[in-house]
C-alpha cells in the first residue's frame, strides 16, 4: 500500500470520528433537555473542539503519509539498487554474449561471455569499433546494419564472422537493439550467438553429399566412357548376343546415373545444405551446356529443339539450382516427346523477375493426375507407360529448388497435346 | 589427315577417366599425353606444347583454374585452347574458368566420349 493511501485513510477514519462526534453534540444540544447543553458556550465549545480534532487529524495524516512516503522511498531505492546489481550480474554473466556500443559503434561494455567469445583479456574490448572484428561474406551486410543501427531499426540474427586476434574465426548470429541511456545518448546492446558449430555440420554435410555426388558419378562415367569404347571396338564384330548385352550395360548404367543424380539432389534440398549463392551467370552459355546433353538424343530422335533468348543476357541466380531445375524440365520434355517433336525453351527477362519456359509437344499429363506432379516419386500412368524408367523426383527436385531460390513453377498440360513448365525467378 | 600431327594434353586425376579420353583420342588419331595434377599438367605442358589441353578442375596439388591462369601467363601458352572438364557440383566455376582464360568447357558426367572428341576436333579445325 502506497504512503498516500495510509493518509488518505488515516484522513478519512478521522474525519468520520469528528463528524459523528459533532452531530453527536448537536443531537444532544437538540434533542435533549439538559440546559447545560443548550447554551451557547457549549455550542462554542462543540465547534472549537471539532476544529481541533481537525487539526489534528489533518496533522496526524501528514506526519503518516511523510513517514510513509519516507518508508516507500526507501524501499523503492532498495529495489533500485538490487535490480541494477541483478541486471549488472545477469549481464556480466550471462552465457549469452553481450556488449554496449555507443552511437559512434565503440565499444561501452562487454559481458564476460563476450570477452571469452572474442578470445581477448578484460579490458580490451571497450574503446574498439565493433566491426574490427566482425565481418561478413557480404561486403554490403555491415554497411547495412551500421545504417539500420543510425536509423533506429533493430538488427535480428544477421550472419556475421568474428576473426579473433589469434586468427580463429566464430561465425555468430548477430542482433542489435537500440535504447537511449541516462544522459540520453544513443546506444546499442549487441547479442552474438555463436553459430560456429551449427555451420560446421552443415558445412559437414555439404561435403559428405558433394563427395559422394563425386565418388558416386566418376566410377559411373568410368564405365559409360569405357562402354562406348567397348562399343566401337567391336563395332560390325560382336555377335547380336553380345551387343544386347551391350545395350542392356549401357541402359544399366544410365538408369544408375538418373538414380544417383536425383538421389543426391533430393539430399541436398532435404537436407538443407543448399544455401542460395547468386552470381551473375551468362545465359547463352549457361543454357548452351545444359542443351548440350540433350542434342545428341534429341538428334537421333528427330526432335527439334528451339532456343529463344538472347545471347548477351545475363542472370543472378544460383547455377547449382537453376541448372538443377532447367535441366530436369528439358530432360522431362525430350523423354515425353514422341520422334519428330519439338521442344521450346525460352528465358524472358523482366524488370523484376526471370521467366524461363519449357514446352513441348508431348503426351501431356492427364488431367486427373496433375495435382499430384510435384509429389516425391511420382509419375503418371501415361509416363509409367511411355518411358518405363524413371524416378519419379524431377519435378519434386524442380519445386524445391525454385523454391529455394523464392521462386514459382507452374505448367498446364493437355493430354496428347503437350506440357508447358514455366518457372518465375525473382530478378 | 588433320589429326594426324595434332597434340592434346589430357589432365585429370582420375585415371579410368583420363585413360578412357585417351584411348578415344587415340583412336582418332591424336598424340595423346596425360597428367594427373595441375602441378604435372604444367610441366607436360612446357614440354609437350600440346594443340589443345583437357583440364579437369577438381584436382590435388593444384587446380584446374590455378592450373589455367599459370598457363595463360606463358607465351607458350597463352593462346593454347583449354577446354575445361567439369561436373555438376562445379557449375560455379564455370564463371572463374571463362575469366581464366577457358575456350570452352564441357560437364563430363554428362556426355559421351564421342562428344569430347567432337568437341576437341571441333577446337582444332
Amino acid at each position: 500500500m502506497t504512503s498516500s493511501s495510509h493518509a488518505i485513510k488515516a484522513f478519512l477514519y478521522a474525519l468520520q470520528v469528528c463528524i459523528v462526534t459533532t452531530a453527536a453534540f448537536v443531537y444532544l444540544w437538540f434533542e435533549l433537555e439538559y440546559p447545560f447543553f443548550r447554551t451557547e458556550g457549549f455550542l462554542i465549545g462543540i465547534v472549537f473542539f471539532s476544529i481541533a480534532l481537525l487539526t489534528v487529524t489533518i496533522y496526524q495524516s501528514i506526519r503518516i503519509s511523510a513517514t510513509a512516503g519516507a518508508m516507500a522511498k526507501g524501499m523503492a531505492e532498495s529495489m533500485l539498487i538490487y535490480s541494477r546489481e541483478l541486471f549488472t550480474e545477469l549481464y556480466r554473466g550471462s552465457p549469452v554474449p553481450y556488449l554496449v556500443i555507443d552511437s559512434g559503434l565503440t565499444i561501452d561494455s562487454a559481458n564476460l561471455a563476450a570477452i571469452r567469445l572474442f578470445g581477448v583479456e578484460e579490458g580490451w574490448l571497450p574503446g574498439k569499433n565493433i566491426f574490427d572484428s566482425i565481418q561478413s561474406d557480404d561486403d554490403q551486410r555491415i554497411s547495412l546494419i551500421t545504417e539500420y543501427f543510425k536509423q533506429r531499426v533493430s538488427v535480428n540474427n544477421e550472419e556475421v564472422k568474428i576473426i579473433r586476434r589469434d586468427g580463429v574465426e566464430r561465425w555468430v548470429h548477430l542482433s542489435l537493439f537500440s535504447f537511449t541511456d541516462a544522459n540520453n545518448k544513443h546506444k546499442g546492446l549487441l547479442t552474438l550467438v555463436d553459430v560456429t558449430k551449427l555451420k560446421e555440420v552443415d558445412k559437414a554435410k555439404t561435403e559428405f553429399v558433394s563427395l559422394a555426388s563425386h565418388q558416386l558419378r566418376t566410377p559411373i562415367s568410368a564405365m559409360k566412357w569405357n562402354i562406348e569404347l567397348l562399343s566401337t571396338a567391336t563395332k560390325g564384330h560382336e555377335t547380336p548376343v553380345e551387343r544386347e548385352y551391350l545395350e542392356k550395360i549401357e541402359r544399366g548404367v544410365s538408369r544408375m546415373e538418373s538414380l544417383v543424380t536425383d538421389f543426391l539432389s533430393v539430399s541436398k534440398l532435404e537436407l538443407g545444405t543448399f544455401v542460395p549463392k547468386y552470381e551473375t551467370i551468362p545465359v547463352a552459355s549457361f543454357m548452351d551446356l545444359i542443351l548440350e546433353s540433350y542434342e545428341k538424343i534429341a538428334e537421333s530422335r528427330k526432335i527439334t529443339i528451339e532456343r529463344s533468348w538472347n545471347d548477351y543476357d545475363t542472370i543472378r541466380s544460383d547455377v547449382h539450382l537453376l541448372e538443377m531445375s532447367v535441366s530436369n524440365l528439358i530432360s522431362n520434355a525430350v523423354k515425353y516427346t514422341p520422334d519428330g517433336g519439338t521442344v521450346r525453351v525460352s528465358l524472358e527477362m523482366h524488370p523484376k523477375q526471370y521467366v524461363f519456359t519449357v514446352s513441348d509437344t508431348g503426351i501431356g499429363i492427364p488431367e486427373e493426375e496433375q495435382e499430384k506432379v510435384f509429389t516425391k516419386i511420382f509419375r503418371a500412368t501415361n509416363a509409367k507407360s511411355e518411358v518405363p524408367d524413371g524416378t519419379g523426383l524431377g519435378l519434386y527436385i524442380v519445386r524445391e529448388a525454385i523454391r529455394v531460390m523464392g521462386g514459382d513453377v507452374v505448367f498446364v498440360s493437355k493430354q496428347n497435346s503437350g506440357t508447358t513448365f514455366t518457372i518465375t525467378l525473382p530478378a | 589427315m588433320l589429326t594426324e600431327t595434332k597434340k592434346v594434353l589430357v589432365v585429370d586425376d582420375e585415371k579410368d577417366l583420363r585413360e578412357a579420353i585417351k584411348t578415344a583420342l587415340d583412336y582418332e588419331g591424336f598424340i595423346v599425353e596425360t597428367a594427373e595434377d595441375g602441378v604435372e599438367a604444367f610441366a607436360k605442358a612446357h614440354e609437350f606444347r600440346p594443340d589443345l589441353i583437357l583440364l579437369d578442375i577438381l584436382m590435388p596439388k593444384q587446380n584446374g583454374i590455378d592450373t589455367l591462369k599459370s598457363l595463360r601467363k606463358e607465351e607458350w601458352a597463352k593462346d593454347t585452347p583449354v577446354i575445361i572438364m567439369t561436373v555438376l557440383d562445379d557449375m560455379d566455376k564455370l564463371s572463374d574458368a571463362i575469366e581464366a582464360g577457358a575456350s570452352e568447357y564441357l560437364v563430363k558426367t554428362d556426355i559421351s566420349l564421342g562428344t569430347i572428341v567432337s568437341k576437341v576436333k571441333a577446337k582444332l579445325e
